[in-house]
């Protein structure tokens, strides 16, 4: 080759390379910004699922089923009445993602799901929710119906004989929070314990 | 033989180390502050009961801050609000099973709790609290009602509880 033409190909390699450099600058300080990851905060479950299906009576006597709310969010928790210390946090702190979430709460429903029927009847169940919010929902089945329902939502349940309880028991048991979507997907589990802030943050990525 | 001499004879080398050390030992003993009660110096903040009804229970939260050289251990709780008062702690296992969580929630009854010295201890929702067993009157939002706490060392604290739902915040 001669001179010239060498001279003339570096040239072009350095523009080209010059071209290049500007251009990816361009891109990624001044191209659209890529769309964060959302990191949710509880378990998120991983594909989303349909919810299994729920045919409870409510504390009104009327049955609710999750298909009847699609189009909104579900948070779902089992638990029981005579529970010491977490449930009745757990229903606090709906009440308080309720609050964070303002106008958009609208948009969701909590649900209560005993795993005492035979002790938790509609009527107590509504005494007990309306301590907290009368909107929300206090859920019962017979042991016969509940039972399957706490296999599909792998619900963990244990009663234990105590002197000191009014009852004259405890229940350990499962203490997730399910976050079904408006579309009646399983999303996400929260472990009692995840600040209600961070729930209301998810919540209004899927809202 | 005066009693003078015969004392003076007592005080020989063998009795002046035991005399000089009761007399240091009486002189410490009067310097050294009394022993400060445990209870009696702890700060508790944001305590807060849940509402509940007659006959059901509910719990008692709060951050107890032991600023003493000394450990405090509380053992008792007393109230005349409820039949039975006792330190409880609920505890979580959780652990992944073949791709589902499974996780699982139990409470039981702790017989002493150590405030070591310096040290927070809190007392929240889904860990330790103070059980109210079978109340004997509601407990609504906006009342308040007394506890006592009970110390190893004897001390005790009285407390002011107010029923809210939720820690007092600000």
């Amino acid at each position: 080759m001669t001179r010239t033409t060498k001279v003339r190909l570096g040239l072009v390699a350095a523009l080209t390379v010059v071209i290049a450099a500007l251009v990816w600058v361009g891109v990624t300080y001044l191209g659209p910004e890529p769309e964060p990851e959302v990191a949710y905060h509880g378990f998120v479950l991983e594909p989303p699922q349909p919810a299994p299906e729920l045919q409870l009576t409510d504390q009104h006597g009327r049955t609710f089923r999750l298909a009847d709310h699609r189009g909104r969010a579900v948070m779902l928790f089992f638990g029981y009445t005579n529970c010491p210390d977490v449930c009745p946090a757990t229903l606090i702190y709906y009440t308080r993602i309720k609050q964070e979430l303002g106008p958009l709460a609208d948009r969701i429903r909590f649900a209560f799901v005993t795993v005492d029927p035979e002790y938790d009847t509609p009527d107590r169940l509504r005494t007990f929710i309306d301590r907290f919010d009368p909107s929300f929902y206090g859920l019962w089945a017979s042991p016969a119906d509940l039972a399957p329902v706490l296999d599909a939502y792998g619900i963990y349940v244990e009663k234990v004989e105590n002197e000191h309880s009014p009852v004259g028991y405890w229940i350990n048991h499962t203490a997730l929070s399910f976050l079904i979507d408006k579309e009646g997907r399983l999303l996400i589990a929260y472990p009692f314990g995840v600040e209600p802030n961070d729930i209301a943050s998810d919540l209004r990525h899927i809202l | 033989m005066t009693t003078m001499t015969a004392f003076l004879r007592m005080a020989d080398a063998r009795w002046l180390p035991v005399m000089a050390a009761l007399v240091m030992g009486m002189v410490l003993m009067s310097w050294a502050p009394v022993a400060a009660n445990g209870l009696d110096q702890v700060i508790v903040e944001g305590v807060w009961a849940r509402p509940a009804g007659a006959g059901e229970n509910s719990a008692i939260y709060f951050a107890i801050t032991n600023p003493g050289a000394e450990d405090v251990e509380l053992i008792g709780v007393e109230t005349d609000v409820a039949n039975i008062a006792e330190i409880h702690e609920t505890v979580m296992h959780m652990e992944m099973v073949e791709g589902r969580i499974s996780q699982e929630m139990h409470m039981h009854h702790i017989h002493s709790l150590l405030v070591p010295a310096g040290e927070t201890v809190k007392l929240q929702p889904g860990g330790l609290h103070l059980m109210l067993i079978g109340l004997k009157h509601d407990l609504e939002v906006g009342q308040t009602f007394m506890v006592r706490l009970l110390a190893a060392d004897g001390s005790a604290l009285n407390l002011e509880v107010p029923v809210s739902q939720g820690e007092p915040r600000g």
